[in-house]
Order: C-alpha cells, then sequence, then structure tokens
C-alpha cells in the first residue's frame, strides 16, 4: 500500500512535468531566512496538511510546528495549509468536517510543557481528517538543546505515517564555508540549522565525506600546504592522516561496508584512482589511464564505482567494477560531465555537467538513461542524494551568493537551506543514523 | 483543459490513497493514547579540553578542531548562538600562509572574444599575461595544461637556479580559474603543475628535487569575473620551500 503512494507519486511528478505552466515565485518563511523556490503548479500533487500552533510553542525555545512545517514542505510532497494561528493540544479531537471544508486532508496537533526536572515534554497526534482517524502519535522528554530534534523527529513520524517511505528529517549534513581566510567544517541538521563546527583552518577544506554509519568524516586539507585526506571522527575531533603521498591527495568516497576508501592520489603521475582501507596503508590502483581519473563513487551495493575520466578527450562519466577493470561510459551528451552521484535505491545518477559555459545539475534515470537537467541556475556544483533518495542537495550560486539547495528529483520543488556565515559549498548528506 | 482533469484525478487518487492508508493504520480510542515514548538526543558539541562523560545517550557528538600549523587542538566550543566564532576561538596558532606568487605588475591581457565556449569548439582568443622575468610563474590557456613556447625561457631560467643547488626544493602548484568542479578542478592544476615539472625534467631537474601539487580553484590571486581576471588564475607557480 504504501509502496503504491509512493511509485504513483513518483511518476506522477513526472508526466505532470509535460503539462506543468512554469512559474517562479519567492517565499519568505521564516525569521530563519530560508525561503522556498516553488514550481506552481505542483501544489496539487502534494498532501495538504495543517499543523496546528502546538500548545506551549508560543513560551517555547524553538516553535516545534514551524519546524515540522519546514521540513515536510521542504520534502516537496506536502503543502501546509494556513491554520490562521490555530492552537491545538494532542489530547483533544479536531472538528474534522471543518478541516475537511478547508481541502486539508492530515491535521497535526501537539504540545510543548515543561517537566520537573527542567526538560520539555513535547508530544503530538495526527489525524486523518478525511476519515475522522487518529493516526497516533508521539512523546518526546528532551533537553532544551534537543527541542529542534524533537520537531524533526515529529515530522519524520507525519511523513512516515502518510507516506511509507523512511524519512530524513533527522539526518545530518556537512558542509563547509569560507569567511576571511578561514574555513569551516560544519556538522548540521538536514535544513541546514544547528550546525556545529567540526574543523576551523587557515587554508582550504573541500570534498567532505559521511561513513556510512555517520560517525567520521573523510575531507580534503590544505593546512599542510597541500591537499591530504583525513578520516575524522565526528563525536572525538580526534583524525587520522589517511592519504599524504606525494603530489595531491583528494576526492575521498567510502564504500558503503564503511572498509574501503576510494581516493585520487597523484603520486605515480597525473591524478588516478586508489583504493584504501579506511583504516589507513597502502593504496591499491583500481583504473590506469594517462588521463585525468578522479571523483570515483561507490554504488549503495558496493559492487560498481562511478568516476570521472577524460580519458575520451574531455571529462565524461564512467562505471567499473569496484575491484577495478574495464570502465565502461555512461555519459554521451555534452562535452563536460563531472561530480557523479547515486542514489541509495540504485535508480539515480545525479551529476554536474557544463551546457553553453554553464554548470548545471542533471539527472539521469539509470533504467532509461533519460537524463534532466532541473535547475535555472548556473554554477551548480558537488550534488549529493538524501538517504532515502527522494532529495538532492548541491552548492550553487543563487543570487549572486553561493547557497546551498535541495530539490526534488524532477526539480520541481527547491529550498535553499538556512546555514553558517560566509561562502557556503561542498555539502554531504549523511545516511540514516543507525 | 488537460491540467485540470489530471489535477482532480490525482487530487481524487491522493484522498483515496490517504484513505487506504488511514484504513492500515491504528484505530485508538481518544482516552487510550497511543504514544510511541522515545527519548532523543541531539548530537552535541563536545566540551573542548575535557573528553564528555561517557553516557547512555547515542554518542553522536561534535568536537571542533582547529588546525595547529600540524598537531591538532580541541578549542572552546562554538556553538550555533555564536556565528561570528572567531571571537570565541581559543588561542589560535596562525597556519603560516601559503606564499602567494611574488607580486608583480602584469600588463593588461586584452580580451578579445569573452565567449566561454566548450572544449570542443574554437579555443577562446584570450591573451594570457606575459611570462614575467622575476616571477615563478605560467599561465595556461582555459581547459588546457599545455605549456605554451612563451614560456620556456621562464622555466628554463628556474631549471638553471635548482640545478646549481642540489638541496633546492621546489614545490610545483597548479591552479584553475573558478569554472568547473572542486576536484576535477583539482585534477586540472594536477595537470598543469606536472606539465611543468615535465619541462624542468627535460632540463635536467631531479625527481628528488621537486613535488607538483595542485590547489585547484582553491587558492585564486584575482576574484573578477572577466576573462582578463580568470586568466591570472590559470597558472603553476614554481615554488622554492
Amino acid at each position: 500500500m504504501y509502496k503504491l503512494l509512493s511509485t504513483f507519486l513518483a511518476k506522477f511528478s513526472f508526466a505532470l512535468q509535460n503539462w506543468l505552466f512554469v512559474s517562479i515565485t519567492l517565499f519568505a518563511i521564516s525569521a530563519h531566512a530560508q525561503f522556498r523556490v516553488e514550481v506552481s503548479g505542483v501544489g496539487l500533487t502534494q498532501l495538504p496538511i495543517a499543523v496546528a500552533s502546538f500548545k506551549g510553542d508560543d513560551v517555547s525555545p524553538q516553535k516545534i510546528s514551524s519546524i515540522v512545517i519546514s521540513d515536510l514542505e521542504r520534502s516537496g510532497l506536502f503543502r501546509s495549509i494556513d491554520v490562521g494561528g490555530v492552537v491545538q493540544d494532542e489530547l483533544s479531537r479536531p472538528d474534522m468536517s471543518s478541516w475537511r471544508k478547508k481541502n486539508v486532508d492530515a491535521f497535526l496537533t501537539g504540545s510543548i510543557s515543561r517537566l520537573a526536572d527542567g526538560r520539555y515534554d513535547v508530544r503530538c497526534r495526527l489525524w486523518d481528517t478525511v476519515r475522522g482517524r487518529d493516526l497516533g502519535g508521539q512523546s518526546h522528554a528532551v533537553v532544551v538543546a534537543d527541542l529542534r530534534l524533537a520537531a524533526h523527529r515529529i515530522a519524520d513520524f507525519v511523513y512516515e505515517k502518510l507516506t511509507g517511505e523512511r524519512s530524513i528529517f533527522s539526518t545530518r549534513i556537512a558542509y563547509v564555508t569560507k569567511s576571511g581566510g578561514q574555513s569551516n567544517l560544519w556538522v548540521a541538521d538536514a535544513d541546514g540549522e544547528n550546525a556545529q563546527s567540526a574543523l576551523v583552518s587557515g587554508e582550504p577544506i573541500i570534498s567532505p565525506s559521511w561513513s556510512p554509519n555517520g560517525t567520521q568524516l573523510a575531507y580534503v586539507s590544505f593546512e599542510s600546504r597541500k591537499p591530504v585526506v583525513y578520516v575524522h571522527d565526528v563525536a572525538t575531533g580526534k583524525r587520522r592522516l589517511i592519504a599524504n603521498f606525494k603530489g595531491s591527495n583528494s576526492a575521498p568516497s567510502w564504500s558503503p561496508d564503511g572498509k574501503t576508501l576510494a581516493l585520487t592520489l597523484s603520486r605515480d603521475g597525473g591524478s588516478q584512482i586508489y583504493a584504501v582501507d579506511a583504516t589507513g596503508g597502502e593504496p591499491r590502483r583500481l583504473a590506469q589511464s594517462n588521463s585525468i581519473d578522479t571523483e570515483a563513487t561507490f554504488t549503495s551495493d558496493g559492487k560498481s564505482i562511478y568516476f570521472v575520466s577524460d580519458r575520451g578527450g574531455s571529462p565524461q562519466i564512467y562505471r567499473m567494477p569496484a575491484s577495478g577493470g574495464t570502465a565502461e561510459r555512461v555519459t554521451f551528451t555534452g562535452t563536460y560531465n563531472i561530480s557523479p552521484r547515486l542514489s541509495p535505491d540504485g535508480r539515480w545518477l545525479a551529476f554536474i555537467s557544463r551546457v553553453n559555459g554553464a554548470f548545471k545539475l542533471h539527472v539521469m534515470e539509470l533504467e532509461t538513461q533519460q537524463v534532466t537537467a532541473i535547475t535555472d541556475t548556473t554554477a551548480d556544483e558537488n550534488p549529493g542524494f538524501a538517504p532515502n533518495s527522494r532529495l538532492i542537495i548541491y552548492a550553487t550560486v543563487h543570487q549572486g551568493k553561493e547557497a546551498l539547495m535541495t530539490t526534488t528529483l524532477d526539480g520541481s520543488f527547491k529550498t535553499r537551506l538556512a546555514g553558517q556565515n560566509g561562502d557556503i559549498r561542498e555539502p554531504d548528506w549523511g545516511s540514516f543514523l543507525k | 483543459m488537460i491540467f485540470k482533469e489530471y489535477a482532480m484525478k490525482n487530487f481524487l487518487l491522493v484522498t483515496t490513497a490517504v484513505l487506504f492508508l488511514s484504513a492500515c493504520g491504528s484505530s485508538v480510542k481518544l482516552d487510550e493514547v497511543k504514544v510511541e515514548d522515545k527519548t532523543v538526543t541531539t548530537p552535541i558539541v563536545a566540551a573542548p579540553e575535557t573528553l564528555p562523560t561517557p553516557t547512555p545517550a547515542p554518542a553522536a557528538l561534535v568536537a571542533p578542531v582547529n588546525t595547529g600549523s600540524v598537531s591538532v587542538r580541541p578549542v572552546e566550543s562554538v556553538t550555533a548562538d555564536s556565528p561570528n566564532s572567531l571571537s570565541a576561538l581559543g588561542p589560535q596558532t596562525t597556519v603560516p600562509a601559503i606564499s602567494e606568487p611574488t607580486a608583480v605588475q602584469l600588463p593588461e591581457a586584452k580580451v578579445v572574444t569573452p565567449e566561454i565556449q566548450d572544449a570542443k569548439q574554437a579555443a577562446p582568443e584570450i591573451v594570457l599575461p606575459e611570462p614575467s622575468a622575476t616571477a615563478p610563474i605560467v599561465y595556461f590557456d582555459y581547459d588546457s595544461f599545455e605549456v605554451r613556447p612563451e614560456f620556456q625561457a621562464l622555466i628554463e631560467v628556474h631549471a638553471t637556479k635548482i640545478n646549481a643547488n642540489k638541496t633546492t626544493r621546489v614545490m610545483i602548484e597548479g591552479h584553475t580559474d573558478e569554472r568547473g568542479g572542486r576536484e576535477y578542478n583539482l585534477a586540472l592544476g594536477q595537470k598543469r603543475a606536472e606539465s611543468v615539472r615535465q619541462v624542468l625534467k627535460l632540463l635536467g631537474v631531479v625527481d628528488s628535487q621537486m613535488e607538483a601539487v595542485s590547489f585547484g580553484k582553491e587558492k585564486p590571486v584575482s576574484t573578477g569575473t572577466s576573462e582578463d581576471s580568470m586568466a591570472k588564475n590559470r597558472r603553476a607557480v614554481i615554488n622554492y620551500r
């Protein structure tokens, strides 16, 4: 049943593209300066949901209902209906017919109250207003620092109940900011908020890459005046220098079992792809060419690696077995295709293609090899998939400023993420926390 | 209109789907509150100097790290409430800045056609900064790592200098302009550095005296968006370390 709705929604979004009359509208929706860029018309494929102000929201350090609304809308699958300031807790049954009249299919209520030990008790209940049914609820007892996480968990609960798919709102992202001469590697919530610094450096940091278990970040640092690769334990701050060979060391990418890192090393002349144990050691060369080979990325079954090579004269994306071997070309349109990333469900390839000088995010459906450009911006970089394969995060320049964006796979719904000050780039989306 | 039909159909289908879903959901009597009780903890920033005391909470902490010159040392915790983290940081060791190319008076590069072309089409007619008599910088065309003939003499000067002293070590640093992906540009910068290294090698410089590395597009000398400005960034620098 659940699968039905999700595949239906996926297919429908794509079909609807052919009939969309495209216009772009900008909304400022919260004080956090997060705004959404919506392609109008797609609203009719979204599930209309109303989220009441939670009882106690007005005096809570975090407005839980706002965070839930932002999360659900960012997924592109929900359209939040204005409740006109209605406050309702999880104990009372709503007036189903009045919500049905507003064309609302689901209604979320809740409350936040202070416990004797100083923590906050955050509760919710979800209603199916069409059938008049209680779909259940949640309660979270949290310290103030975890209020946003409680809201994300509630948004996950709503998303999973109504779509049957795994939700990503309480996952984490990493990204880099650069301000003045200083670079900062941040770990943040999936909405870009609540960022905590994992690394500060006077030299650039690029290519952060989450380990599959979400505890480590691999990245490239220029702090020793050449690019080297670290594996960094985020909780303890301890890090290992995993690649400091002669020449440049870069493009770390984890195998799905977390045991191996693919890397680009120039130690033998030219940028070439190697595999190294995540604990360190001697690298094994995976491919051999007289050209640039770089940006290796594993498929989620761990069996293949996609990578960039200009062995054909200009950068294109290829696929080879994860242990190395014969490479097959994957991209055939245009003369510059880089930054391949695969969706965890194995169905999609995101990449950046240069078209008439502009660098644009494209998505390929691997089964059909159909390719679609999904952005209007011209300086897109570094795409990555949400762990449920439903959203892509990427860096771009939006209205003259560096920004991180998320988009649905068909490009129909985009949001700019909140983030720390400075030029913001190099996002990587972590996996589901185990 | 087809659009309206589709929209209506979809709306009905979605509603039906939601109905199916809710039918699968549990129905609960109003006074029996069925809630899932979950304890959640946000990944927190570890305290700076002391290690966090082990707690049963999921250990999804973030401990901030400041790169000293080489060694790593935790600093005072920086929270999201203090975005101006510079003031909140503990004693900061300055990482020695990578020596920028010697400031020289570069002649203005004349831009003939500022059109950006794809690699396969004719290369734009952009005049590169001329080789300097003093600055060890080789400039490159867009998308190219080929050392142009006009830079040969400059490289010879430096080959002679390096060969004259067996203890001299140079780092050849390749760079690109800001267009394109960071990792691919790192590789392109590497090609540029290696092209210059190859010329030096042919002039007798031994491998142990030189290393080719890349900064990709991370260390531009010029931040403008004109072709003239970007041409100044497509370079390989012979850096005496």
